[in-house]
């Protein structure tokens, strides 16, 4: 995919070509504010007015329009990101508060983790992964295993990608937390999202589409969590289902920077910086 | 953001969405209570409700990258802990963004402020640390160790327990951990860096240089803290890390395999020597005191992070089951 277009050139040059150092961050940044608080706390929305009555879309830009995508590519249901496809609001769980036993040592003496994983410590964990079992509602994915054991993505959508590399392994529980949370509808695109974007214009699915495999690509690249492009997917979602980009592409590649760097952000423990993923 | 769409080729230009966070607007300034590395915080009153609250300003580093991670891992993290004894976010508001770049000039961008809403407590443990009776103490370090269980059972590390991150309100009957800057969860097997922790209250073996830690860290800063209560002064106040060894060898003994094991494989082990007496007399010093508090301090600053108390077992200790 050719992304952006300071592929391989040095950061000055980004400045230099683009002409518009200013523009270009703050458009970004202003995305990623947004994004930050709308993922955190309650649907914030950003003006979008806000960046653009500062800066109209300026066409004449050095900006190169993604490709035009020969046939436009149905929405791929293989990506964990997609599969799942809405969103992931992992960090809103409550957790339930620990009872405090009060009872004297000897009296709880093998309901207590030990800290090096005595034999309470294993039964312990036996039984909660029992009790997980029991509550998980296995998805119908995948031949509906209890695990879902490899789970295949492609790994781009340009010419000559390689058609899929192996994933790590998910297990039930992570996924079954993943759909748990569409519960919430906050942190849920609209429900009319799907639709609207088959129903809309073909270049907005591909645009879609090549983010995704973008932020695939890079997290391949970075070695970051499979949750990270799941997040970032997510967040990207949920912003084009209340927004609309301008269609040559540039806002949509802002978009997805800012989603993987905020997503990097929320899972990661080596975030890489923003111009890096730019240059990507 | 209903209805509307914008044509192709120029953004959706609808001003704000269904139940967007709130402006800070909402919020009517009543003064300046302090100022962190991450911004400032401010004591407001919310005009709707009348509700008083504390906003803290988040200060945006010029934007280079974007939102500072470490916020966003603080709002992550108490987002996640719902605990009658951790100070509770209550939400986000922005600043609008007023001024728009009338010029049209390309580098000029109001970015507006994002501010964390907490809710608003009295004041820190730091004005009452040398001045509680016996059973104000009791109460506190109940409370604190009850946030740091639920913490801990989470898989959440606070690293930065200190008077000035306890806050109390409520007449002094309610004690609420605070400011999650540094908090991180935390894995068995994880590695972290070691500067962490006011240095009044960091444990060995961070001064050691261990990167794989564990709740212990904050054990011993909530030891550290108790210990502070009953002498009404600091117990350790070195000045360099350094110093702050030599002064916990003197009162807890030189540690070695023996005490401690694997204490030699730290990385700065090498560098440090034994002073002269290396019997630990912690006790000593605390002779005149409820012995069940000498107890509990006794216990949560044992040299060895392993054998130090859990706040699970601290909270079951025969000190805060005798009534004062």
């Amino acid at each position: 995919v050719n992304w952006f277009p300071t592929r391989n050139k040095s950061r000055s040059l980004i400045v230099s070509e683009l002409r518009l150092p200013a523009f270009y961050t703050s458009v970004h940044f202003t995305h990623s504010r947004f994004l930050h608080i709308y993922s955190l706390s309650a649907p914030v929305l950003p003006s979008a007015s806000h960046y653009c009555k500062l800066h109209p879309p300026n066409t004449s830009t050095t900006y190169v329009p993604l490709p035009p995508p020969s046939s436009p590519s149905p929405l791929r249901l293989t990506t964990i990101p997609q599969l799942l496809s809405l969103s992931l609001p992992l960090h809103q769980f409550k957790i339930r508060e620990p009872p405090i036993d009060r009872r004297p040592a000897r009296r709880r003496r093998w309901c207590r983790p030990r800290p090096h994983g005595g034999a309470g410590d294993r039964r312990q964990r036996r039984r909660r992964r029992r009790r997980q079992r029991r509550r998980v509602r296995v998805p119908p994915l995948h031949g509906g295993g209890r695990r879902l054991g490899r789970v295949l993505l492609p790994a781009a959508t340009g010419p000559g990608a390689r058609r899929v590399e192996e994933e790590e392994v998910w297990t039930v529980d992570v996924v079954a937390e993943l759909i748990g949370g569409e519960a919430e509808r906050s942190h849920s695109p609209r429900a009319d999202y799907p639709g609207r974007l088959r129903s809309g214009r073909p270049a907005d699915l591909a645009a879609r589409a090549d983010s995704v495999a973008w932020i695939l690509k890079v997290r391949e690249l970075y070695g970051m969590l499979p949750v990270t492009a799941y997040l970032a997917v997510s967040y990207m979602d949920r912003f084009l289902s209340l927004h609309r980009l301008p269609g040559n592409g540039w806002a949509m590649q802002l978009l997805a920077v800012t989603c993987l760097s905020l997503a990097a952000k929320m899972e990661e423990t080596l975030v890489p910086s923003i111009l890096d993923l730019q240059a990507i | 953001m209903d209805g509307e769409e914008a044509p192709p080729g120029a953004l959706n230009l609808a001003d704000y969405a269904p139940a967007g966070a709130r402006t800070v607007d909402c919020f009517r300034r009543i003064r300046k209570i302090g100022e962190g590395t991450y911004g400032e915080v401010f004591e407001a009153m919310d005009i709707i409700t009348g509700e008083r609250a504390a906003l803290k300003k988040i200060k945006l580093d010029d934007g280079k990258e974007g939102f500072p991670r470490q916020i966003l891992r603080e709002i992550k993290l108490l987002k996640k802990l719902d605990h009658e004894n951790i100070i509770r976010l209550k939400e986000i508001v922005v600043s609008p963004g007023t001024a728009h770049g009338a010029g049209g000039s390309d580098d000029y961008m109001y970015r507006g402020d994002i501010y964390m809403v907490f809710e608003y407590m009295d004041h820190d443990l730091k004005k009452v640390l040398h001045h509680s009776t016996p059973s104000q103490v009791k109460y506190y370090m109940e409370q604190l160790l009850k946030g740091l269980h639920y913490c801990h059972v989470n898989n959440v590390l606070h690293r930065d327990i200190k008077g000035a991150n306890l806050l109390i309100s409520g007449g002094g009957k309610l004690l609420k951990l605070a400011d999650f800057g540094l908090a991180r969860p935390f894995t068995r097997d994880g590695s972290f860096t070691n500067h962490v922790i006011t240095l009044w209250y960091r444990p060995p073996e961070l001064l050691l240089g261990a990167t794989n830690y564990a709740e212990a860290v904050d054990i011993w800063s909530v030891g550290c803290i108790f210990a502070e209560f009953l002498l009404r002064k600091p117990l350790f106040p070195g000045r360099t890390e350094q110093e702050q060894l030599s002064k916990i060898f003197e009162l807890c003994g030189f540690p070695n395999e023996e005490n401690w094991p694997g204490v030699s494989k730290l990385p700065l082990y090498k560098t440090i020597r034994p002073t002269t007496p290396t019997k630990r007399r912690l006790r000593d010093i605390f002779h005149n005191f409820d012995s069940h508090a000498v107890d509990l301090i006794d216990r949560m600053l044992i040299l060895n992070p392993t054998e130090r108390i859990s706040a699970h077992d601290a909270l079951c200790a025969a000190y805060f089951i005798t009534k004062m």
